[in-house]
């Protein structure tokens, strides 16, 4: 090793420790927790499985994120797809509109929207005057206001991860696409998607990780009515004390995302995306 | 009226001119080399003729058809880029299919032209493999044969060899030769590197600062350079000044005062005596006077051998600077430092007009 390489490893130490400390650590506690609570064995693993509660809870978390990540993938995409053809001083300016939402807190967003979508919010008022609607919508409290709540959070995230990707993409290749006769629509699907497909992927993968553990927004915007695992487990360890089940449960969400990311790592755009560059 | 007519054409990027006005008129079946230095605005000119880069003013016309307006994919036109620009997510087979897919052709009739054209480029046995599987040479194959496989009228190459090497290159320049005489197609091609453009050429056009400077076949631009730029743009020509006195008709010129020659032109040659002139290395030999021959004395500065001969490098007595080019052997004699004495014949020394 040479000495910037110790320099280098050293510089790592700290981190590793933090990590260790107030992750792994933690995180071995509930796995423990999960087999020890209330009594030694698979109980609460088993209770999971015949209990209806729970499973409204999984199903709705699943549909959520899903649809949560359909649309703000395909949002982020347009959105990304325009900004990387902006000349370089709008660029600028655009991705920094796209990252404003990052100093806003996720409370403050949450209640914004509640202000735009409630019965006798902005956006029903508007369309009330406008005679588009004789009764005001609901527009929240419901699935529809977590899931705008949700997809509003994540774009951000979408759009940088999906600008870098498709800046990435060699113009000189559009450019021969067009030369080679392909009109704009068949330039698109033939050439620009399936050359961003690794930038697609890796915002999907993210962004439905994300979703699965959302807490604070779904929480306010659902009031309850739409319940997510991460609030249920919330509720289980504040309220009900009832450590064992929530371990249990945490420990199978674990489980599951990390059988998705080893499952997506297996795609080749997905290991294009993380740089083994052999789409 | 010609096949490609480009007529004044303009570009500028705010305050840097990219094209100063171009004309230029190509034939069917023309091979035709834009040749300039860097930044000389020979992509500039190409692009605009693909359709990339929309000029400020100034029209395009193909057999008479004002195409100035037309977006690039509307052109059909075949386009060859420096770095290939193959669709890496595609094989060696779709890539040459992309234009026919995209023209509505038939499955089978694909398939035949697919077939035809890799056969074409000797690249049969690669169909199924992606580009990154393939050298330099053989994606630049698969471009060729995939902006020629809907036979278009005109081929725009941007320095397709340049990222090859020195051997790979010749090939791929009789390659290029070939497919042209096969093909028929009108070939617009841009390189900076002027051998390159006289082993290939019908014409060449020489670019400086936007403009076309010189136009015409290659001997015709070897032999007679138009301007103080070209004749120093192309390789092996060695510039120098002279003097001209009227009183008694004289060039002094290599530290020696000779008779003008012939085609020396009083009226058109020099400005207020002073004269531009060129000599090709290959015209110079070593050696005292003989008949026809005017000798001068130099120092040698450097010799290197350059496989085929030698380059001798020497300052002449009015502080020149020369290089010269001679058979391998014949430069036994030649001491770095030393005295030396070469021999010119005066019909072959260029003359330029002033700038
Ligand atoms: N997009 C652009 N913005 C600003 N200036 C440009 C742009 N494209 C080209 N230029 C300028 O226009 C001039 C001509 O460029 P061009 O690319 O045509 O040169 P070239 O002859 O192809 O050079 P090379 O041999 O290096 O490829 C250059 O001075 C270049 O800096
Ligand atoms: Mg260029």
């Amino acid at each position: 090793m040479t000495r910037f390489q110790r320099w280098a490893l050293a510089l790592t130490v700290p981190a590793a420790v933090l990590a260790i400390g107030l992750y792994v650590f933690p995180i071995f506690q509930v796995l423990a927790l999960s087999f020890l609570e209330p009594k030694p064995g698979f109980g609460n693993y088993v209770s999971l499985f015949g209990n209806a509660a729970i499973g409204r809870v999984v199903r709705t978390t699943i549909i959520v994120s899903v649809l949560t990540t359909a649309i703000t993938v395909v949002l982020a995409y347009v959105v990304a797809f325009a900004i990387v053809q902006m000349p370089r001083g709008r660029r600028r300016v655009a991705l920094f509109l796209v990252m404003v939402p990052f100093w806003i807190s996720v409370l403050v967003r949450a209640f914004s929207w509640i202000t735009i979508l409630r019965r006798n919010g902005v956006l029903n008022t508007v369309l009330t005057e406008a005679g588009a609607i004789s009764e005001p919508l609901d527009l929240v409290y419901n699935q529809f206001g977590v899931i705008v709540g949700m997809v509003h959070y994540m774009m951000p995230f979408a759009i940088l991860l999906l600008v870098a990707n498709l800046g990435d993409i060699d113009r000189r290749i559009i450019q021969a696409a067009r030369s080679l006769g392909a009109q704009p629509a068949t330039v698109f699907w033939r050439v620009w998607l399936p050359l961003s497909l690794p930038g697609v992927s890796i915002a999907t993968l993210f962004t439905i990780i994300f979703s699965l553990g959302f807490l604070v927004t779904p929480a306010i915007l659902g009031a309850g009515r739409v319940l997510m695992i991460a609030e249920y487990l919330s509720v289980q360890i504040s309220s009900t004390l009832r450590w064992g089940v929530a371990t249990a449960l945490s420990t199978l969400m674990l489980v599951a995302v990390g059988l998705l990311v080893a499952g997506a790592m297996r795609h080749p755009a997905m290991r294009a995306a993380f740089g083994g560059g052999r789409a | 009226m010609a096949f490609l007519d480009i007529r004044r054409l303009r570009k500028s990027y705010g305050a840097a001119v990219a094209l100063g006005g171009v004309d230029l008129s190509v034939e069917e079946g023309e091979f035709i080399t834009l040749l300039g230095p860097s930044g000389s605005g020979k992509t500039t000119l190409l692009m605009s003729i693909a359709g990339f880069i929309k000029p400020d003013e100034g029209g395009i016309v193909l057999a008479g058809t004002d195409v100035t307006d037309l977006e690039p994919e509307d052109r059909n036109f075949g386009l060859v880029f420096q770095g290939y620009a193959l669709f890496p997510h595609l094989s060696v087979r779709d890539n040459v299919a992309f234009p026919l897919k995209v023209r509505k052709w038939e499955k089978r009739a694909i398939a035949e032209r697919v077939e035809a054209m890799l056969a074409l480029v000797g690249l049969d046995q690669l169909a199924a493999r992606k580009p990154r599987e393939l050298s330099g040479g053989q994606q630049q194959r698969v471009a060729l044969a995939r902006a020629l496989a809907y036979s278009p009228r005109l081929l725009l190459l941007d320095e397709p060899l340049s990222a090859l090497d020195r051997s790979l290159r010749e090939t791929m320049q009789r390659e290029l030769k070939r497919l042209h005489r096969e093909t028929g197609v009108t070939f617009i091609f841009v390189t900076h590197d002027q051998e390159e453009a006289y082993a290939m050429s019908d014409r060449i056009a020489v670019f400086q600062n936007g403009r076309i400077v010189q136009i015409g076949a290659p001997r015709d631009i070897y032999r007679n350079p138009a301007s103080r730029f070209v004749a120093g743009f192309i390789g092996g020509n060695n510039l120098i000044r002279a003097r001209f006195s009227p009183e008694t008709g004289t060039l002094s010129l290599l530290g020696r005062e000779i008779a003008a020659p012939q085609h020396f032109d009083v009226a058109l040659h020099h400005r207020d005596g002073d004269v531009s002139a060129w000599i090709r290395s290959e015209d110079i030999a070593i050696g005292g006077a003989e008949a026809g021959f005017e000798s001068f004395d130099v120092t040698v500065i450097d010799r290197a051998f350059i496989g085929t001969g030698e380059r001798i490098a020497v300052r002449t007595g009015d502080d020149e600077e020369l290089a010269l080019v001679i058979p391998d052997g014949a430069a036994d004699a030649v001491v770095v430092g030393a005295p030396l004495q070469c021999r010119v014949r005066p019909d072959l020394i260029g003359f330029l007009l002033p700038d």
